[in-house]
């Protein structure tokens, strides 16, 4: 496991224009390149991916997926400042139509159910009153918008402005995103007795 | 100030978004509303908790996966646009290579199973039930690698040298990490997570050998159509 949340330094100068290289190399069909772009995200887009799956290995076909659109259409970048913006929007659009056209499925499965021929039933005994569980299953309950902006804000550190321009809508409305998507996993966490009096 | 209004204040509150005068008037309603002083508790619980989420990585040979896909995609190869693409059905033309990803993605699938974590937290009826039936389908991988091994070596036509030897490093890595989640079911026996991370690395080395056993068959055509 890995600690980065956000991609590194994206807002230095320094950055922007080293990622402005990159863009430009990257436009020129510089596998080394792009190998560095995939490097700088591939952690925040996989976990970003991951939290829409619950499935690593479905995870890792939405990360591809990503990544074959971002390199294939690289050539259309015009400005570095609006190129994460432009990935994330990618990654979140590859993440809505994975959901839409995977709900049928068992978002849940894992080697380990497979084999167990059952669905895995949520139990939260006295040790695991921790949050981890109940709250990636808070997550995954949430309307896809919503868990874009919960994502993106309170799990990988983005700003509003930042999602915004990610998202493509205002401030305004991701401030309001973000606060429908707080309440819903409230709301889920005290049904669960995770959050409440009963805890404190 | 009404609750409604408070609770979304709150949310920027918490963010630090509030102006000074925004900021003063909520607390002046939060000192007399313990329903919005606890939702203020609830937000930055989560808040907290969501930033401490644990972060993964993909595996290390998503980069390959993700070249070979851009590189498909330039040379203007049709490419299925939803459905998952399997390395395995992909027409990499030689065979060499072709057979050289299959094993790849078998030690990224292998990669895979090191990042799920055990999801359930179950009693120790259920964990006894798990574990029974992981041994049951350890025992049958291993005998279903026994038999293809022993197909393998009945085929009277030997590979490619050079392919020959890709085979063999990439059934060399395999096996290395089997052996490996071996070493870790003997000193916990009794967790299924091993054991399950254990018969993935099996299910992958019996798609490897069923690959392997193809490319023999297609060198051994391939020989009987030049002699003839």
């Amino acid at each position: 496991m890995t600690s980065d949340k956000k991609e590194p330094g994206k807002n230095s100068e320094a950055s922007l224009s080293s990622l402005s290289h990159l863009i430009k190399r990257s436009q020129a069909g510089e596998e080394r390149a792009m190998e560095e772009i995939y490097e700088r995200y591939k952690g925040s887009l996989f976990n970003l991916a991951y939290r829409y799956t619950y499935n690593p290995q479905a995870a890792e076909d939405l990360l591809q997926d990503i990544f074959i659109k971002i390199f294939t259409h690289i050539r259309d970048v015009q400005k570095e400042e609006t190129f994460s913006a432009w990935v994330y929007r990618i990654a979140v659009n590859a993440c809505y139509s994975y959901l839409r056209g995977k709900k049928s499925r068992d978002r849940h499965t894992v080697a380990l159910s497979e084999v167990e021929g059952r669905k895995e039933e949520a139990v939260y005994d006295g040790h695991e009153k921790s949050f981890e569980k109940p709250l990636n299953e808070a997550i995954d309950e949430l309307p896809e918008k919503l868990k874009a902006v919960f994502l993106l804000h309170d799990v990988q550190g983005f700003k509003h402005e930042e999602i915004a321009r990610m998202l493509g809508f205002t401030v305004g409305t991701s401030k309001s995103q973000l606060f429908k998507a707080r309440m819903k996993v409230r709301e889920f966490l005290k049904s669960k007795k995770i959050l409440g009096e009963e805890r404190r | 100030m009404r609750c409604p209004e408070a609770e979304k204040m709150i949310s920027e509150y918490v963010d630090g978004g509030l102006s000074r005068d925004q900021e003063a008037a909520l607390k002046s309603h939060l000192e007399a509303c313990p329903n919005c002083q606890e939702l203020l508790r609830d937000f930055q619980e989560i808040g907290r908790e969501a930033k401490r989420l644990p972060s993964l990585s993909p595996s290390p040979l998503a980069w390959q996966r993700i070249a070979a896909g851009v590189r498909e995609v330039g040379k203007g190869a049709p490419r299925p646009a939803k459905e998952r693409r399997s390395w395995l059905s992909l027409n990499w033309g030689p065979a060499g290579p072709r057979y050289a990803v299959a094993a790849a993605l078998a030690l990224v699938i292998i990669g895979a199973g090191l990042i799920v974590g055990l999801r359930s937290h179950r009693g120790a009826g259920e964990a006894g039930y798990t574990l029974a039936k992981l041994k049951e389908a350890q025992h049958h991988y291993v005998l279903a690698i026994k038999a293809l091994d022993e197909a393998i070596e009945a085929q009277k036509n030997g590979l490619d040298p050079q392919l020959a030897e890709v085979f063999k490093r990439n059934l060399e890595a395999i096996d290395g990490t089997i052996q490996a989640y071996q070493q870790v079911v003997e000193k916990d026996p009794k967790n299924p997570a091993a054991r399950a991370y254990l018969l993935t690395a099996y299910r992958e080395k019996v798609t490897f050998l069923e690959e392997m056993m193809g490319a023999k068959r297609a060198s051994s055509e391939k020989r009987a159509g030049v002699t003839l």
